[in-house]
């Protein structure tokens, strides 16, 4: 006759049966999760430095700013990049207390949803902005926790560039102009 | 093709397929684990596997925007774009290949499903059902005392049992308002006593069940996948373990397993014979319906079998093993984007 001890017995062995079945379910979607970069080296990974995306993904001309503020400096702390489904490079340059402080996404041909970390939370100000003779759209107002943050985004012959900076749009203007060659 | 699927319903179009087929894993690797027969248990964890996926997209974008950054992408336990985005051959991407698997799918729902239930309901509108056949005349006072044999003990009265005065094998039941059964008198002559208390037995637990519509409730979901072969797959299943549901209700009913066994023994289709409209047919339809008979001949056998073996004693511990793997389905596919 079963009793509560042998059913209790039962209910923790399938437990530790089900954990073991599901521990080898997730590594086999790690697995499928590798795989697709073995086969194409284009999709999104990241780099160490711009000379790897360059040799590795064949993107030669990335724009970069030759302008950064007093808290940052080049290199960046860490660079995306992907040629499918369009090329984009992503880059970012952290703050001395780790949070991405400057965010610049260059995508080729495509849109670049999903490559923005986070969007403004409040946008306060909103306007067209002639930047160096290209119409750029400038965004003012608030980031994630709070921070002071402005963006600007315009396109560039074949690529279009958007530029996030955790600082006032003054900042973000000179870093954007720096880019124009 | 990559502009919609960075959409909202791009993304809950390919996350849907992906969380169902992680989430019917899951269910079966607890099934297994647990060692779960009673599929009045095993409908349950069907059921997760047909409702998890449909919320879930939204409700993990609610709890967490930023999930379909590329960000959260990198650090994901799989993301499904890195597929999508692969090439099979010139300009085809996998994602192009799923969707028209997708479409493919869509269409047999619409065939095989919508087209059935509109054509019904605009030959009966909200009337009774099916073309009940039969002639009028009154069926034979022997084959009425059969039929009050078969019936006493059973948990229903004289009028929920109309008898359709027809050769033909026929024996269904209608749920809702009025719940009958419906036996035709060839049926009667077909069953032995005890076949034909357990198949009425069995047409009363389906109306029992009815009245807790688990299936309308799952076909609900199930239709807002369409789209999704996992959800028509599982769908199915939940609709043979209804079958095995109403077998243990049937056969605590009557205490005659063997009876129920040889009745539904009886049903399975004869190879040989194929409706017109499939012997006029080309090859392909001919295979198709081989298929078919084939399956339904392979679940007929299962139940038969699964009687006869012996029914399966009730789980008595499910809650830990149920919530268990809804939070696995929870917990993994979130990391799946």
């Amino acid at each position: 006759m079963p009793c509560a001890t042998d059913d209790r017995a039962d209910v923790f062995s399938g437990l530790l049966s089900f954990l073991a079945m599901t521990a080898v379910l997730a590594v086999v979607l790690a697995v499928l999760n590798w795989l697709p970069g073995q086969i194409d080296g284009g999709l999104l990974r990241e780099f160490r430095d711009i000379e790897d995306v360059r040799r590795e993904l064949g993107m030669r001309d990335i724009h970069s700013p030759a302008y950064f503020p007093e808290d940052i400096s080049w290199p960046p702390t860490r660079i995306l990049a992907r040629t499918r489904p369009h090329p984009a490079v992503v880059l970012e340059f952290a703050s001395s207390e780790g949070w991405p402080y400057l965010v610049i996404v260059e995508t080729f041909g495509g849109s670049n949803k999903g490559l923005l970390k986070a969007g403004m939370r409040e946008v306060a100000e909103s306007a067209s902005y002639p930047l160096k003779g290209r119409p750029a759209v400038l965004r003012a107002g608030l980031c994630g926790e709070g921070r002071q943050c402005s963006e600007i985004e315009w396109i560039d012959g074949d690529r279009s560039i958007h530029v996030q900076l955790q600082s006032t749009p003054f900042e973000l203007i000179r870093i954007a102009e720096s880019m124009i060659r | 093709m990559g502009g919609f699927l960075d959409t909202y319903w791009g993304m809950y179009l390919i996350q849907n397929f992906w969380h169902s087929a992680i989430a019917a894993a899951v269910a079966d690797s607890a099934l297994v684990a647990w060692r779960i027969r009673d599929p009045l248990l095993r409908q349950r964890f069907r059921l997760l596997v047909i409702v998890l996926p449909v919320v879930s997209y939204p409700a993990y974008q609610w709890l967490n925007p930023e999930r379909g950054t590329a960000y959260f992408r990198l650090g994901a336990l799989a993301d499904s774009m890195r597929w999508m985005h692969l090439e099979v051959a010139r300009g085809v991407t996998v994602a192009a290949l799923l969707l028209v698997f997708l479409g493919l799918t869509t269409l047999v729902f619409v065939i095989q499903e919508l087209l059935p239930i509109l054509v019904h309901m605009l030959r009966f509108g909200g009337g009774r059902g099916e073309d009940d056949g039969g002639n009028e005349a009154d069926p034979h006072p022997e084959a009425l005392e059969k039929l009050m044999r078969a019936t006493a003990g059973l948990p229903i009265g004289k009028g929920d049992v109309e008898v359709l005065v027809e050769d033909d094998v026929v024996l269904y039941s209608s749920t809702g308002f009025a719940p009958r059964v419906f036996v035709s008198t060839g049926t009667m002559e077909e069953l032995d006593d005890d076949e034909l208390q357990s198949a009425i037995a069995h047409e009363i637990a389906h109306i029992a069940r009815s009245r807790r519509p688990v299936l309308i409730f799952a076909y609900v979901f199930r239709t807002l996948m369409f789209f999704n072969p996992v959800a028509m797959v599982e769908f199915r299943r939940v609709a043979q373990d209804e079958e095995k549901i109403c077998d243990d209700m049937a056969v605590s009913m009557t205490g005659k397993p063997e009876a129920l066994a040889r009745v539904i023994d009886m049903m399975r289709p004869d190879p040989e014979a194929r409706g017109p409209e499939v012997q006029a047919g080309g090859k392909m339809m001919r295979a198709a319906a081989a298929l078919e008979s084939y399956s339904h001949d392979a679940l007929l056998r299962a139940r038969v079998m699964r009687i006869r073996d012996g029914l399966f004693a009730h789980n008595e511990r499910w809650l830990l093993p149920l919530a268990s793997t809804g939070a696995a389905i929870a917990v993994l596919n979130y990391f799946v984007v």
